[in-house]
């Protein structure tokens, strides 16, 4: 749609067209910024998840050894994040929302597995923003949207679920927490297996309104959920069922290969 | 999930559920029959022949939480009330996105209609005859951007979680009034000035990024 009259009309659209481009410039440069950090953010917050897979204790705090492999990963996420803060200000936190995403919810998932083993609770979403607000240290703050958050606790079941199958079959018995926050016993009878089921609950009610994207997302992830709880309860039940009559330390088969049928009792 | 079943599963699973706070136990209850039918029968007849049925199913019952005082209240009702909030939020986002479609629908059927007129333009007929019906749906324009306008102040700050929702439409208007102004004129129309011709104060800089590029086609 070009204009047809002559040399003269195109030096005032010349500017704007170059003002267009440094606007566009900008914007991909920005969404650059925030893709980029989004993939840091997402490989940190992945090795922090696999170090604190190694827990083997509910409700107290994370052992020296393994927080000290996980705290260069989380200065890692902070940093990435106060170089994307300023980018992710007033109408910019919506309009870079997608590309960020990703990190966000790989964060959440880091921060809630990990707030869950020292304390046996899902984090909240105003808790889960202070925290990293205070990690990052910079005057702009980042949100953390309600469908970040929700997708974030989505993966984190699946965590717990592979959590609660590797105690069991190292340890044994479902994971609960045995003291509280100073090291008293307390009688708990939350266990690993409740606490998935509640929040499996929960997830699945939510109503993802019409929001496209947060709703596709939302449903896949909640296939997956049900799917590790079913995992849970199966190896529970196993567990409980079948191991009173087997010697003890005996562990019940866990792969998906059909059951044997049981002999006499 | 649609809303009305949602609301009945959950009263439902309410209701059946010896303690409102875990519901859990229904999904304890329906779950077992899968997995003793998948077995042999042998195994429903093992379990409630033991005589360490009993503790066991103490046992169970501790995991299914059918008695549960003694664990920490707080926190499952500080999650049931945050999920709550979010369910409200979520519901406000979601009439919210319902009104913005509404509008722009209207939008669209009155750029269709601008659009069939302006078509005849390539079978040469005389132009200007031809303009004036598209530029009387501009006032409609006007008064349905104005309307979206109005259910935008209600998100004031998030002007780009709902853009997806307008931007296409935008898009087509702001292109069918470049048409129509190059018909008249032959210069480019402006940005200012198509915000004028719409009568939106609320449209920003980043607008036209978006919109310009459809002149093209």
């Amino acid at each position: 749609m070009t204009s047809n009259d002559g040399g003269e009309g195109t030096s005032p659209y010349m500017s704007i067209f170059e003002g267009f481009r440094n606007e566009l410039d900008q914007h991909h440069d920005r969404r650059e910024r925030c893709i980029k950090a989004s993939r840091d953010i997402t490989a940190a917050s992945k090795k922090i998840i696999f170090a604190l897979q190694r827990v083997r204790t509910l409700g107290s705090v994370i052992p020296e050894n393994i927080s000290r492999t996980t705290q260069p990963y989380y200065d890692t996420i902070y940093s990435s994040f106060a170089a994307v803060a300023p980018d992710l200000q007033g109408l910019n936190a919506h309009r870079y929302a997608r590309n960020i995403t990703g990190g966000l919810q790989e964060y959440m998932e880091a921060i809630s597995f990990q707030y869950y083993l020292e304390k046996q609770e899902i984090i909240t979403r105003e808790a889960a923003e202070a925290q990293l607000n205070q990690g990052m240290q910079v005057e702009a703050r980042i949100a953390i949207g309600v469908e970040d958050y929700i997708l974030g606790l989505y993966d984190m079941t699946g965590e717990l679920m592979r959590f609660a199958i590797t105690n069991m079959a190292t340890v044994g018995g479902v994971p609960q927490a045995r003291h509280d926050g100073d090291g008293a016993e307390i009688s708990n009878t939350r266990t690993v297996l409740s606490d998935l089921r509640e929040l499996s609950f929960r997830l699945e009610t939510l109503d993802s309104g019409s929001d496209f994207h947060f709703a596709r997302d939302a449903s896949k992830k909640l296939v997956v959920t049900k799917q590790s709880v079913d995992k849970v309860e199966r190896a529970v039940y196993g567990l409980l069922i079948r191991g009173s009559e087997r010697p003890k330390g005996w562990m019940p088969d866990l792969s998906d290969a059909p059951r044997e049928e049981i002999e006499g009792f | 999930m649609r809303p009305a079943f949602r609301n009945a599963y959950l009263n439902f699973s309410r209701c059946l559920s010896p303690n409102p706070k875990f519901p859990n136990t229904l999904s304890f209850l329906h779950t077992f029959p899968t997995i003793s039918t998948s077995q042999s029968p042998t195994l429903i007849s093992f379990w409630f022949g033991r005589e360490t049925f009993r503790s066991l199913s103490s046992t169970l019952c501790c995991y299914s939480m059918a008695g549960g005082e003694a664990q920490a209240p707080h926190s499952s009702a500080s999650l049931e009330k945050q999920f709550e909030d979010f369910h409200v939020q979520l519901e406000e986002s979601g009439s919210l996105r319902d009104r913005i479609r509404a509008v722009v629908m209207e939008i669209e059927s009155t750029t269709r209609l601008m659009n069939a007129t302006l078509l005849l333009v390539h079978q040469s007929r005389p132009t200007p005859e031809l303009l004036e019906k598209p530029k009387a749906q501009i006032g409609v324009l006007k008064e349905l951007y104005n309307r979206l306008a109005v259910v935008l102040r209600e998100c004031p700050g998030q002007y780009y979680r709902y853009h997806g929702d307008w931007r296409s439409e935008t898009q087509t208007v702001v292109s069918l009034l470049a048409f129509m102004h190059w018909l008249e004129t032959g210069i480019l129309l402006m940005h200012s000035e198509a915000e004028d011709k719409l009568g939106c104060m609320f449209l920003l800089p980043y607008f036209c990024l978006f919109t310009f590029p459809a002149l093209v086609s």
